[in-house]
């Protein structure tokens, strides 16, 4: 992994290569161990890691771009050669800004020096306990193991130069009985905080009470999400409601609603990566400031998130949310944040006269962006309950469902938050949530 | 590169790995988007590295860097050897691989013209007039066109003594408009969504994708479909294009037939199968109609190459034949569980990512119905074109699909065009309803791009082919109410 001084020399050495022109050089570092296991057994073990420089350089209205992973004179000599000469063939781009000056960044360190440094022989030790207890009650364990350390650094020669690192533990685990599952996952900077021992045990206890489900009609029923749930529906939002380019083109469900009630009274959202249970960058990808962003306040939509460019375009303030440029995206919340409720998943059970409790979705897709429409599956434990007692689990189903009328109807917020991921990846602090009448359009096999 | 892989091999062997295995790989990315007149992506990457897998106590080991030299080699060798130690710690016996030929060879994909030697400014005048021509409608909020190219050249040497030079160019391009009003957002891509149409071939296919002459035609439909109906809700005879059957056969075949899902590796995250091994050669999967063959042979598909990264020549062979599941996808390490040796499906997305199971090239065999007969023979249908959404449970039985546009078939005519388009079923039963399949003349290879697996993700390429083929009673219009 490269470290903040390496890589301002590197920096230095392309911008006296492109000798004059306005240059972004943006590196992406990463070392990375994961470990899998599947049938109780370890079944791929690795290590890894690389850094990846992008050098972008601009001539007047005309950007160019080029990559590398090797830093031999010889090499970025070539790269920015390449970067230089795609610029001079582009035409002029009206709308292209030219690279921000110097930035002064809040202090984020989502850093714990022990998590890189676990061994090969550690990770297995700490697995075959937690799998231990799957093989006494005859389930099968299956899941990873990884740690590693990030960092991004950006740099441009008007004197911006940011540089952050952070550091991720994470362990999934699925507990698989003769007809049921049941999965738990956590990830944490710090490798010590996650503890796989409890995570397999919270999965197999899920995996032993989901035994013998029984079919359920698919229709509406209340359902209680955890977290991880809750995550898979959010995740949506950031991708297709809170960005400035979908709000800009009519394509988002807050398009020309700032200022109005979109959501129940109590979704408040922000994006903010200096909560202490997200990961991410305290600047973005042009290197700007990431700002805290309050996106709904009580169910009333407040903002979206913005880069230097749709910022210029409507009137706005950077908010610190691009991704690396050019892009066709434009600037996206990385870390969604839904506020706690004051209920618990017990209370919210003991209130649910009829209900389905799920533990968490399955490759979701999005089917229809403004009502934020998507489908997926139920997995790895879904129980009914009925007269506020978890009765009986059940087997899945596919879920058709706006994500804004689900969040028009919630009824409750857990009042603890977790860092959980949506199927497709992400990271989003978020409780559990009961959400009333909640359409599934399908069941299946199992 | 022998004297390179030569270093690593030596170092295992002297830790105690009865195999091991190097990938050198250089990957050289050329992409360019043009999205509203503006430029949307446009970056030429390269990346260099080496990935060492070894077999130590009967584990697998395996670690990566980027730094081809040979202190490094050796050391990202003992890393991965004593990796394996630790990880048979936790194993249940030792891993043992099919035996398989021995080569020294080299292979490469046939080109007509190299895409990375046609000028830049042509291939984004070529993007720039499609999109002058997809924005002028005042509701295209979105158009974006994509070109790409890639060039993987690999060179793998086993313990075996199997060295093999290969050398991967993918190229393609697309488009897709997006209309905008009040509240509606529709979309229309040509050739197919998700940034086109992809072979692994040269620049000689974005020359024959007709691109510009379909630019309008794509545009305005996306225009229609803002005022268009919306799809029922019901039962209804289906006729599904090439393009969204192609996603079809990946998702509800291509995946459930991985024999490492069937065994439960990807338990975790991807799911597994429900074309467990007591299946296999007997389960009926589909119709009497349904064929489905993989072949990593075929030209100009994505996952066309001489040799996987076990070393494995590439093959063609049935997964589906005439309605019954006969084959899966496998490699050297889980082939022994069906008593076979390996197909050759063993692919990484990188050097440094670890060599998995991935889906070949899998297609529908095409049948002797034409799309006109299809139509002319359907009652209450409904023809559905281009995949816009797609979802499968973690057992891959049950699918819904969602496609971009559909038009009502009513007493043997095409009627009226449908948006929010969507499908639901159960893989075999889904399959075992299909009754018509078009003939060669109307089957294409169409590429996916984009398909995820594994844990760390690693993204894989494959071609499916297929033609229009009809499905009876299928459940359309989900969720609609």
């Amino acid at each position: 992994m490269m470290d903040p001084s390496r890589f301002r020399d590197i920096a230095k050495q392309v911008m006296a290569l492109a000798d004059g022109t306005a240059v972004e050089v943006l590196l992406a570092t990463q070392k990375e161990g994961l470990t899998r296991f599947g049938n109780n057994v370890v079944t791929q073990h690795i290590e890894t890691g690389n850094s990846e420089l992008v050098i972008r350089v601009l001539q007047g209205k005309r950007q160019g771009k080029a990559g590398c992973n090797q830093f031999d004179r010889a090499t970025l000599e070539r790269t920015v050669r390449k970067a230089v000469l795609l610029a001079s063939i582009q035409c002029d781009d009206s709308t292209l800004l030219p690279l921000p000056m110097s930035q002064e960044y809040r202090p984020l360190s989502h850093y714990v020096s022990d998590t890189p440094l676990v061994t090969p022989d550690e990770k297995i030790d700490l697995i075959r306990f937690a799998v231990g207890s799957c093989k006494k009650k005859k389930t099968s364990a299956a899941g990873i193991f990884s740690h590693g350390m990030q960092a991004v650094g950006l740099a441009n020669s008007n004197g911006l130069f940011a540089y952050n690192a952070y550091t991720s533990a994470g362990f999934s685990v699925t507990v698989m009985a003769k007809d049921s599952s049941g999965w738990a996952d956590a990830t944490d900077p710090d490798i010590h905080a996650v503890h796989p021992e409890q995570l397999t045990a919270v999965a197999l206890e899920k995996a032993l009470a989901g035994r013998n489900p029984k079919a359920l009609p698919p229709g509406q029923y209340d359902v209680i999400l955890e977290p991880a749930a809750v995550a898979e529906l959010l995740l949506f939002m950031a991708w297709d409601g809170f960005g400035a380019l979908p709000y800009m083109e009519g394509r988002s469900f807050v398009s020309g609603k700032l200022g109005q009630k979109v959501l129940n009274d109590r979704v408040t959202i922000t994006d903010d990566v200096y909560h202490p249970q997200t990961l991410g960058l305290n600047f973005d990808y042009e290197g700007m400031p990431r700002r805290c962003v309050v996106l709904v306040d009580h169910g009333v939509a407040k903002a979206v998130v913005h880069d230097r460019k749709t910022a210029k375009e409507t009137g706005a303030e950077s908010t610190g949310h691009a991704l690396p440029l050019p892009n066709t995206n434009g600037p996206m919340p990385l870390n969604l944040v839904l506020a706690a409720g004051g209920s618990s998943v017990d209370e919210m059970v003991a209130s649910t006269s009829r209900g389905l409790l799920i533990t968490h979705f399955h490759y979701t897709n999005i089917l229809d962006p403004v009502p934020l429409m998507i489908t997926g599956m139920t997995r790895d434990g879904v129980f009914l309950v009925e007269k506020g007692k978890v009765k009986q689990p059940v087997k899945n189903f596919r879920f058709t469902e706006s994500v804004v009328k689900a969040f028009n109807q919630i009824e409750a917020l857990g009042r603890e938050t977790a860092y959980a991921h949506a199927f497709w990846g992400g990271g989003i602090v978020c409780p559990a949530a009961k959400i009333r009448g909640f359409n599934f359009s399908s069941a299946t096999r199992f | 590169m022998r004297d390179l892989t030569a270093i690593a091999l030596n170092t295992a062997k002297s830790h105690g790995a009865p195999y091991a295995d190097i990938r050198i790989l250089q990957i050289t990315v050329e992409d360019l988007t043009v999205r509203n007149g503006e430029l949307g992506e446009m970056r030429q990457d390269e990346s260099l590295g080496f990935g060492v897998r070894v077999i130590v106590d009967g584990a697998w080991g395996f670690a990566a860097s980027p730094s081809l030299n040979k202190k490094d080699i050796r050391t990202t060798t003992i890393q991965a050897c004593r990796i394996a130690k630790a990880s048979a710690k936790l194993k249940k016996g030792n891993v043992r691989l099919t035996k398989e030929d021995v080569v020294d060879t080299a292979w490469q994909t046939p080109l007509v013209i190299d895409p990375f030697r046609v000028p830049v400014t042509e291939k984004l005048d070529l993007l720039f007039r499609i999109d002058e021509i997809l924005r002028k409608d005042r509701r295209i909020k979105s158009a974006e066109s994509t070109m790409g190219c890639v060039r993987e050249r690999q060179w793998l040497a086993t313990s075996e003594g199997t060295f093999i030079d290969q050398t991967l160019t993918r190229t393609g391009a697309g488009y897709a408009a997006t209309a905008v009003e009040n509240g509606e957002v529709q979309k229309r891509s040509y050739p197919m969504s998700f940034g086109g149409q992809y072979m692994g071939m040269g620049y000689e296919l974005v020359k024959g994708l007709a691109l510009i002459e379909n630019a309008e035609r794509t545009r305005d439909e996306a225009v229609a479909l803002l005022t268009a109906k919306p799809c029922p809700s019901g039962k209804k005879d289906l006729i599904l294009d090439g393009t969204q059957l192609a996603l079809q056969i990946h998702e509800s075949m291509g995946h459930p037939s991985e024999l490492d899902r069937v065994l439960g590796i990807e338990e975790n995250y991807a799911g597994r199968s429900f074309l467990t091994t007591e299946k296999y050669g007997k389960f009926r999967y589909g119709s009497d109609q349904v064929t489905l063959m993989a072949d990593s042979t075929v030209p100009g598909g994505l996952a066309t190459f001489g040799y996987d990264d076990d070393g494995v020549r590439a093959q063609r062979w049935p997964i589906v034949q005439n309605g019954i599941f006969v084959g899966y996808h496998t490699n050297r390490e889980f082939a022994p569980v069906i008593k076979q040796n390996s197909r050759g499906c063993c692919r990484a997305d990188s050097w440094a990512s670890l060599p998995m199971i991935r889906i070949t090239n899998v297609s529908l065999m095409p049948g002797d119905r034409t799309p006109d007969e299809l139509i002319a023979d359907t009652k209450d249908g409904i023809l559905m074109c281009t995949n816009k959404s797609w979802s499968i449970d973690q057992m891959r039985y049950n699918f819904q699909f969602g496609c971009e546009v559909g038009w009502e078939i009513k007493k043997g005519k095409l009627g009226a065009m449908l948006k929010n388009c969507t499908y639901q079923g159960i893989t075999p039963e889904f399959w075992g309803s299909c009754d018509a399949v078009c003939d060669g003349d109307h089957w294409t290879l169409w590429g996916v791009v984009n398909c995820g697996k594994g844990q760390p993700g690693q993204t894989a390429e494959m071609s499916h082919g297929a033609a229009p083929a009809r499905f009876r009673k299928v459940t359309v219009g989900v969720g609609r109410k």
